[in-house]
């Protein structure tokens, strides 16, 4: 049998941040309050508490955004704003899209800089400079997936990730893997899966936006990405 | 990537918002000035810009984007040409046809990178 000992300590089940602010605040306390968030969907917790400048942590992964193309006509990017790499933990990127053009690669670039950039997507058939690869066409055994494609793909965006005396310091990290399916009826011969990787090695630039790009046509309507965040990993 | 406000966004005459977010939902839907061009966005009640999508590319960034793909474009021409080189050496081999030495530098080329004589 669990026993949970709670002296306190206030369990709050609250609509946002601000809510649960007030709530602890009020209460006179410090750091003693935890909350269910609807709005980010999940357990959040202050890691200092005061009115309108708490700082904020959360258990498990939380929401930042979910963005989606409603034009008709597509659209070329995608952008996730207000993010602070340095103190946000591990990202979790995941989405899915269709291009309007065949041969399309899809690029996330932090900060939208396509500077110091390297990604290669199996074994280097596929490569950038200009951005991280998350989805594209050139792939082994020459498929041609330009229908749709369906990514996820983990991003440690913190700088002085190994420590702020190494000579690899500032070295931004992500993996992932894509699904690429054709425009014609999707069979076994032409469903392809490719694996991502790469950095952007920059010492001092913390990362407050993450820009998904396509290199050729547009992300047709109702593709949609949304980016988590998994503090505890910080 | 710093924006400044253009203006806000017009349903009537602009249309439906070409891009949405969940977080930003109640938020004031703008026109942004920013680093690649004109962009639909968001402007929060504490006045923070958050761009959305590129609506109008400034030519700096149109040039850049036809440049990658041109690169993709020749790396997709690469892959073909190079699977096209294998699947004609492998016809060979399994015709029993024996490489000659064109078929050979073809064959280092394609994984040495070097030429034979």
């Amino acid at each position: 049998m669990a026993v949970i000992a709670v002296t306190n300590r206030l369990l709050y089940h609250v609509e946002t941040l601000a809510d649960l602010e007030a709530l602890g605040t009020t209460n006179g306390l410090t750091s003693d309050v935890i909350g269910w968030v609807e709005g980010l969907k999940s357990w959040v917790y202050p890691e200092t508490l005061s009115a309108s400048t708490s700082t904020w942590k959360s258990f498990g992964m939380t929401l930042i955004d979910t963005v989606e193309v409603t034009a008709g006509g597509g659209a070329t990017s995608l952008t996730f704003s207000g993010l602070d790499g340095n103190n946000d933990g591990t990202y979790y990127l995941t989405g899915r899209t269709s291009f309007s053009a065949s041969n399309p690669v899809l690029e996330a670039r932090p900060n939208g800089l396509t500077t110091n950039m390297a990604s290669v997507m199996e074994g280097g058939v596929n490569s950038s400079s200009t951005g991280w690869i998350i989805g594209g066409w050139i792939i082994p055994e020459g498929g041609t997936p330009d229908g749709s494609m369906h990514l996820d793909a983990w991003i440690y965006p913190a700088e002085n990730q190994h420590g702020s005396s190494s000579t690899r310091s500032g070295r931004r990290l992500y993996h992932g893997i894509a699904t690429q399916i054709p425009a014609s009826t999707p069979s076994v011969s032409t469903i392809s899966v490719g694996h991502v990787g790469g950095s952007w090695n920059e010492a001092t630039t913390n990362m407050t936006s993450l820009e998904i790009i396509a290199t050729l046509g547009t992300m047709e309507q109702g593709t949609q990405f949304s980016l988590y965040k998994l503090e505890d990993q910080n | 990537m710093s924006f400044t406000k253009t203006r806000n966004w017009d349903t009537e005459t602009d249309g439906d918002a070409p891009v949405q977010s969940k977080r930003l939902a109640d938020a004031n839907c703008v026109v942004l000035d920013g680093p690649n061009g004109e962009y639909f966005g968001w402007e929060d009640a504490d006045g923070n810009l958050f761009p959305g999508t590129i609506l109008t590319e400034n030519t700096a960034a149109a040039a850049a984007r036809t440049a990658l793909a041109t690169e993709i474009s020749n790396k997709a021409a690469e892959e073909t040409a190079r699977l096209s080189t294998l699947a004609a050496l492998k016809a060979k081999r399994e015709a029993g046809t024996d490489l000659d030495t064109d078929d050979l530098n073809a064959l280092a080329d394609l994984f040495l990178g070097v030429a034979l004589t």
